[in-house]
């Protein structure tokens, strides 16, 4: 059987927070693996009161130090003494639940001001951003930046476009943009580093509902070109 | 409704220990900056640690108080004043109906800290009662304050005689010499050209700074890279570096994940003294290891705690 534990790195990220990170690059078989061990750390009564954040290639988990002072009073070493134990239970599993949500984009004009500049770097057409910007059906690798900020995979390698070299201070909310290797939809006004292309009138943030967020980890989506918001 | 808003300073937002729990949602943690003062201002009206209080920035608001209530005015000193003369910061204070607390110059730091007794009664919004600026979540109605605001605190039926203890205003906040902050080493630090500069330069605080992030400049040292990430998770204190080369420090409106490398993480103990910080000010960071900035987290919430035990003896004897 393939030792899952392999190529697997572990760091702090600051005093209150370890990184365990599966790889250093984006694939469906790591964005598995991170889900598979997120829900084994929830489920975990050895890290009481953690908190996780499932990202593309990495778990990040927060503890407070303090609940983990053992007689050695290192609090990082005991967190990763017991992820490493759980490691060993890690198996190869799939992300349940799947459900395809569709976003409705406007893409360019005055909603994408880098829309131009993005087809120009990669001397495509509009029609031709267009389309492979819309046609994948992406996956929701893990939510972050802002309340229901999806981060996708699955942008095909022709759009990959590097960040701004300084971010912009405000972009408004809906819009539809492209950083480096990856695509996603901003959900609020915020200062951000991507190149954007259009947007969208779906709520990705709402924090009347129960489940405040539109997207979750695993989700799958598309994006649906249209004329007008 | 108990404190009407009479002026609402330049950014005073009602805040608690944070919203935790959401962020694999990308829910942002927020929370009070300097969770040190914030703290012992609940502490000093008998609240526990994590009661919903006033952060507020530089400029401080004008307050009526319709009722009687027992205050306290922690972190920066912005000089506050209640009825015109000069308040103890720092310190128990029993206001009257009637009375206004304004805030003159601010002298030192830049975040002070108004607690009320029983705390500010608002909805807790995903558990928690800080005001989300980006989200318009939490706090009240998810907005700094505004002139004409009523905002909701129970009144203290009884006070008992007048406090005449305070505490003395600490050293963290903007020291005599430049401050000298702990650092950790970040996972990036390797991928950042000059990074060697990092521990040696002063830094200069931007007036790009604010809840979410403080921008820094090196005297001599710019950190430009070309350097594309996997985004993944960041934290309070996470020093990025964007490819202009100059340093942001996340604080406690951060984003939850972020794509640019890291070069360090200011340890937990250091963050209030972090926070205090004026823009146009100087800093320097210190290298320290993984088990000093945990010790020194250990020691800071020992000292809490005893500040707290003290006070709640103190309560127990005048309260």
């Amino acid at each position: 059987m393939e030792n899952l534990s392999q190529h697997v790195n572990i760091y702090p990220l600051g005093d209150s927070a370890i990184v365990v990170e599966f790889g250093k690059i984006i694939s469906t078989e790591i964005h598995h693996r991170v889900y598979g061990f997120t829900k084994l750390i929830e489920g975990s009564e050895r890290l009481p009161e953690v908190e996780c954040v499932p990202a593309f290639t990495t778990v990040t988990v927060y503890y407070n130090p303090l609940l983990f002072l053992t007689s050695h009073s290192d609090p990082y070493g005991e967190v990763e003494a017991v992820l490493k134990d759980l490691m060993l239970e890690l198996r190869p599993q799939k992300v349940d639940g799947l459900k395809i949500v569709e976003i409705p984009v406007k893409y360019g004009g005055e909603e994408g001001p880098d829309f131009e500049a993005v087809a120009l770097l990669h001397k495509l057409s509009s029609s031709e951003l267009i389309s492979l910007h819309s046609s994948p059906l992406y996956t929701v690798y893990m939510l972050g930046f802002q309340p229901g900020f999806p981060y996708l995979g699955g942008l095909d390698s022709r759009l990959v476009t590097p960040r701004l070299a300084t971010p912009r201070k405000s972009i408004p909310g809906g819009s539809v943009g492209i950083g480096g290797a990856q695509t996603g939809v901003y959900p609020l006004n915020s200062p951000g580093g991507w190149h954007i292309i259009g947007k969208t009138k779906a709520k990705l943030f709402d924090p009347a509902l129960a489940d405040p967020t539109l997207l979750n980890m695993g989700d799958r989506i598309k994006f649906i070109p249209v004329e007008c918001l | 409704m108990s404190l009407a808003v009479i002026q609402p300073g330049l950014l005073s937002t009602i805040q608690d220990l944070g919203r935790r729990g959401f962020q694999k949602q990308g829910i942002v943690v927020g929370g009070v900056m300097d969770s040190y003062s914030a703290r012992i201002a609940n502490f000093l009206v008998g609240n526990f640690h994590d009661e919903a209080l006033l952060d507020i920035s530089m400029i401080g608001p004008t307050i009526r108080f319709t009722h009687n209530h027992l205050i306290a005015v922690t972190g920066a000193d912005l000089t506050p004043l209640l009825n015109g003369s000069k308040m103890k910061s720092w310190a128990p204070v029993h206001v009257k109906a009637g009375s206004i607390l304004s805030f003159d110059a601010f002298e030192r730091g830049r975040y002070a800290y108004l607690a009320v007794s029983g705390g500010f009664d608002v909805p807790r919004v995903l558990g928690s009662r800080s005001t989300h600026l980006k989200a318009e979540l939490g706090g009240f109605f998810g907005r700094a304050l505004r002139a004409g605001d009523l905002l909701p605190a129970q009144p203290m039926e009884q006070w008992g005689e007048e406090k005449n203890w305070w505490m003395i205003f600490p050293e963290f906040i903007m020291p005599e010499t430049t401050p000298v902050i702990r650092v950790l080493r970040g996972p990036e630090w390797d991928l950042i050209p000059g990074h060697d500069h990092f521990f040696l330069d002063d830094f200069i605080l931007s007036s790009q700074s604010d809840r979410m992030g403080y921008r820094i400049q090196g005297e001599s040292a710019v950190f430009s890279h070309n350097q594309e990430m996997i985004s993944s998770a960041v934290t309070y204190g996470t020093i990025q570096i964007p490819p202009d080369g100059h340093p942001i420090i996340l604080m406690a409106d951060r984003q939850t994940t972020g794509g640019y490398p890291r070069i360090g993480h200011v340890i937990t103990a250091d963050l209030p003294k972090v926070a205090q910080v004026l823009p146009g000010k100087k800093i320097k960071f210190q290298e320290v290891s993984i088990r000093q900035a945990q010790e020194a987290c250990v020691l800071l919430e020992s000292k809490i705690k005893k500040i707290e035990g003290a006070l709640r003896g103190k309560w127990g004897r005048h309260g």
